[in-house]
């Protein structure tokens, strides 16, 4: 079947200013990638990788430095909703405007005028200019229209990092709702879970090249693995990657059962230590480690929390350990990495992306001699039945 | 109306896309394909122009009879510029038809890209739609004008009316002169963007140096014999004395050519220059 994009040799080059010279920056590099038709393909990677120029070239906003792209149907971009929205206007003149500059015609939004209206739940408002909106209908009432766009390929942009959960809920139907119809998709996403959920191929970029195609699955295993390991392969102490104001640091965080480190298995206990250092001047502070823990597909399952489990700390020494022991460990079978968090007195110290992986081991939690073959891996809940007839 | 099924029946559009911008016909025909946006955007400056305003559209008809008014005083009553027989209302507003829409359009296209900024960096759709479109909006200032100067010749029982509506073919070239500059300025903005602060002060250089308040037969007196055709290098020069020779019979110079000339030229480099760089300009603003 003919590809719906097909991109040969294609690059992208910036001129930027240097410290001393003028230099190249390099966006794309040599891309060659086929879209399939009727598919949602999901552009991953980490910020810079090129994704979203790459929907820049893609939507014609701006032109390659070499190589050719040949598109097969109409192409409609969404690269964020609500462009060219004016606060003055109401919100039904700027579903005409917003439609405009999408490429709709005047007879094709009258024709769709009432399902966008409907699909926007602005309805009463629809006369109010939009400056009057909450940031939410704002948003709801642009996708609207973007989702109401008849194309036969659709490139979008994280637009789903926008809403509430029904509504983004709404908005992954719209586009599964628009690809059965033949739709073909190019979405980019920081979001591991949804692109995996949505896409049926995923293309992993980094640094200006495609990494790896495949199968969404295959794909985004690889790139949590790699991005973990890059993270492993460097001590935690070394990290510069951090957020918060730093009045506390994270130096160090293993977890082992018995004499395993880094390897716990299901059902048994589980011991996880810290060590932070803190900058007090003598005077006693709250310290609150919050360990939050991921499972490969990026989701969050629970978090490990002294606070929140009634353990108040207080110090007034530089350097803490913190001990959280777990009798009877209820991750499922898997592996798991862990976004650390540190707060003094209240205040964000230190973030930790990625602080540390560990893997769990296969175990009887329940003590019941039954197994559970699921994928994805969860979380086990202690839980009793009863049964009347 | 139009919906999946109609889609699907017509032939699907191929795209390619090489490092190569389109050619200049290719350009225009996607314009025109966008006309509808054309239209869309008038209206949206229509509309936001008199947004939350108490007089609304009534300051299309305030803004020019106010300036003839300043003119009146400065030009009439203290200066003395002599106009012929003419009564100086319509004759101001002779000029400022013109004038007004000339001044409107320029500074307006010139800013139409670095004013859209965040719609050009997120969207793809032929950027001369932004320039084109003030110019399009901008139109209600001179028929306003027009109109007053139309009633104005009735009242005062000077000229001919009928000879007034040859204004509409002198607006279109007015149109080309200042969509021209319109057009290189509003690309070269995006790079330098002193242009933003340079326009409004050379406009006003050119109000002087036009045969606005006062008549291109007074310019011609004070600039050096054997070089008047020098002055038709400003194209509103020749524009509004064919305007006033047709409308009051008052005398024409056989240099008016060059005024139309430039104005056609002015048009055609803009838009060669425009489209040249119209896709890099995402890239720089």
């Amino acid at each position: 079947m003919m590809p719906a994009i097909k991109i040969r040799n294609l690059s992208k080059h910036y001129r930027i200013k240097g410290p001393k010279k003028k230099e190249q920056f390099e966006a794309l590099r040599n891309i060659n990638l086929d879209i399939e038709k009727g598919k949602v393909t999901g552009l991953i990677g980490p910020n810079g990788a090129g994704k979203s120029t790459l929907l820049k070239i893609l939507s014609r906003i701006t032109l390659p430095s070499t190589g050719t792209i040949e598109i097969e149907g109409r192409l409609a971009s969404l690269l964020e909703v609500g462009t060219g929205f004016n606060q003055e206007l109401s919100g039904r003149e700027n579903i005409y405007l917003n439609g405009a500059i999408l490429g709709m015609s005047t007879a094709e939004i009258d024709a769709q005028f009432d399902e966008i209206l409907a699909f926007s739940g602005v309805n009463k408002f629809i006369d109010t200019p939009v400056k009057h909106y909450s940031s939410g209908m704002y948003v709801r009432l642009a996708f609207s229209v973007a989702a109401h766009l008849q194309s036969d390929i659709l490139l979008i942009d994280e637009v789903l990092a926008v809403g509430d959960a029904n509504f983004q809920k709404k908005c992954l139907e719209k586009i599964n709702e628009a690809t059965q119809a033949n739709r073909t998709v190019v979405f980019v996403s920081h979001n591991m879970s949804i692109a995996r959920t949505l896409c049926d191929t995923l293309v992993y970029l980094k640094k200006g090249e495609v990494v790896k195609k495949g199968n969404s699955d295959e794909v985004a295993d690889f790139y949590l693995k790699e991005s973990t390991e890059v993270a492993k392969k460097v001590a935690v102490s070394d990290r510069i990657d951090r957020k918060g104001n730093g009045q506390a640091t994270l130096q160090d965080l293993s977890c082992h059962h018995q004499n395993m480190n880094g390897v716990l298995t299901t059902g048994l206990s589980a011991n996880f230590v810290s060590c932070l250092q803190i900058n007090t001047t003598h005077q006693e502070v709250d310290v609150e480690l919050r360990l939050n823990i991921f499972n490969t597909h990026g989701q969050f399952l629970t978090t490990l929390n002294n606070k929140l489990s009634g353990h108040l700390f207080k110090t007034e020494k530089s350097e803490v350990s913190l001990n959280c022991s777990i009798k009877k460990l209820p991750l499922m079978p898997g592996s798991y990495t862990i976004k650390a968090k540190v707060n003094v007195n209240g205040i964000q110290a230190d973030v930790l992306d990625n602080a540390y992986t560990f893997k769990v081991l296969e175990g009887d939690f329940y003590g019941s001699k039954q197994w559970d073959k699921k994928r994805v891996p969860g979380v086990f809940i202690d839980q009793h039945w009863g049964i009347e007839a | 109306m139009q919906n999946h099924n109609n889609i699907a029946k017509q032939p699907t559009p191929h795209t390619r896309i090489t490092a190569k911008s389109p050619s200049l016909g290719a350009s225009l025909a996607e314009v025109w394909r966008y006309r509808q946006l054309l239209i869309t955007f008038a209206k949206r400056d229509y509309k936001v122009r008199y947004a939350q305003t108490l007089l609304g559209f009534s300051w299309s008809f305030i803004q020019p009879l106010a300036s003839v008014v300043v003119l009146y005083f400065i030009f009439q009553r203290v200066m003395k510029v002599p106009t012929g027989n003419i009564s100086y209302l319509p004759f101001a507003l002779s000029g400022l038809i013109f004038w007004n829409y000339f001044q409107s359009v320029v500074t307006q296209a010139s800013a139409s890209l670095i004013g859209n900024q965040s719609i050009i960096r997120k969207i793809y759709f032929p950027r001369l739609t932004l320039p084109l479109s003030r110019a399009i909006v901008t139109l209600v200032e001179p028929l306003v004008a027009a109109l007053l100067f139309i009633i104005a010749l009735l009242y005062f029982n000077e000229g001919s009316w009928f000879a007034a509506l040859s204004f509409i073919p002198l607006l279109a070239l007015t149109a080309l002169a200042a969509l021209g500059l319109g057009l290189w300025s509003s690309a070269l903005s995006i790079r330098f963007r002193d242009l933003q602060q340079a326009i409004p002060f050379a406009l006003q250089m050119l109000f002087f140096a036009t045969p606005i308040a006062y008549s291109s037969s007074l310019l011609r007196k004070i600039s050096p014999a054997n070089a008047d055709y020098l002055l038709y290098l400003n194209p509103l020069t020749g524009i509004i004395e064919t305007f006033r020779h047709l409308v009051f019979g008052t005398n024409l110079s056989p240099h008016v050519w060059i005024s139309v000339l430039l104005a056609f030229c002015l048009f055609a480099s803009g838009l060669i220059y425009f489209q040249k760089v119209e896709r890099k300009i995402a890239d720089i603003v």
